[in-house]
């Protein structure tokens, strides 16, 4: 029981190791505390409780494996000749019209003559374009589609164009 | 650091990050909020955290550090009051909740923000105190005094709880 007390003391006066207070803990987990111990059961009950709450919301990253890569290659390269495309044209719009006396970018209104600032700005505008052209250009892939399914027609009109002849 | 290592060191610590956020925020959505903040502001510095030593005490420090930006942010905007003291839970808390381990749970949540959160990172989740002292900025021997204050608070919170229902039972 001393071991107990002493244990307790050194907890309250927060010296206690991990190794002490997991000591601590599997006593008041067990069915043996003493009465004089009972009102600190609560405290590391809470404690392990607590230890269970998780989040509601998790995110996991999904990395796409290579075959899947390979498929949206050209998609993927269209997005992003577009998203360099569209960098051009922005940092034109940003620094192109500037003399080198008005060194600045007015972002939401503010003047930022910071140009480490203005590029990192631009580049997560930038980005968001990239994404947002990236789903644009889904409803291409139905198209393509669309082109594949018409190649049997295709052949079915060529037949018939030399059954004419 | 590429997605399948992320997911490894960082969303891994999602629970851990949450319960942090949770305590100091004191709501699970805005503790949710912060967990999805954090981990979209890590993955943008994926690169640079091949360099850090310790991913999850890096990731707590930056957990809190952005907590305590959005309850200075809030305090700007009046949306909330500034950080609740050590006080006794009122008449109608003590009638509401029957758990005693929901009530320790209250008192901690009462405490001020630095001692609820180097209480629960020591007894919940089980952090060294050179951890805590990195990820609260503060010296071994700041968390160690901090830590004392909490427990010692606590332990005089249950006594008066105990003693409140002892003369309860005897005045009936």
């Amino acid at each position: 029981m001393a071991t107990i007390n002493e244990l307790l003391d050194k907890y309250f006066q927060g010296q206690t190791s991990i190794a002490e207070e997991n000591e601590l803990k599997e006593y008041f987990d067990s069915d043996k505390v003493a009465e004089e111990h009972k009102p600190y059961e609560a405290m590391f009950s809470n404690f392990g409780q607590e230890s269970q709450i998780t989040n509601p919301s998790k995110l996991v990253l999904h990395y796409e494996p290579a075959h899947i890569i390979h498929k949206n290659k050209l998609r993927i390269w269209i997005a992003s000749a577009s998203g360099i495309a569209a960098t051009v044209l922005v940092a034109l719009w940003l620094f192109g019209t500037q003399t080198p006396k008005d060194d600045y970018a007015v972002i939401n209104g503010k003047v930022i003559e910071n140009e480490q600032v203005v590029q990192k700005l631009a580049q997560a505008r930038l980005s968001k374009v990239n994404r947002m052209l990236a789903r644009n250009l889904e409803p291409l892939k139905s198209i393509e589609r669309v082109h594949e399914n018409l190649e049997p027609i295709r052949k079915v009109s060529n037949i018939s164009d030399k059954i004419n002849k | 650091m590429d997605s399948s290592r992320f997911n490894v060191y960082i969303l891994s610590l999602s629970d851990k990050l949450f319960r942090l956020a949770k305590s100091i925020l004191q709501s699970d959505d805005a503790a949710q909020d912060a967990v999805q903040e954090l981990n979209l502001k890590l993955w943008e510095k994926r690169d640079k955290l091949d360099v850090v030593d310790n991913v999850p005490a890096f990731a707590m420090r930056s957990m809190r550090n952005l907590c305590l930006d959005t309850l200075r942010q809030h305090r700007e905007t009046g949306e909330i009051q500034n950080d609740v003291e050590f006080t006794e839970l009122n008449p109608y808390q003590q009638t509401e909740t029957n758990d005693m381990a929901l009530r320790v749970r209250q008192m901690i949540d009462k405490l001020p923000e630095l001692q609820r959160t180097i209480i629960r990172m020591r007894d919940v989740e089980g952090v060294e105190i050179s951890e805590i002292a990195y990820i609260t900025n503060l010296t071994a021997n700041a968390v160690t005094v901090n830590l004392s204050r909490a427990r010692q608070k606590i332990r005089e919170q249950i006594m008066n709880e105990n003693k409140r229902v002892e003369e309860k039972v005897w005045r009936q």
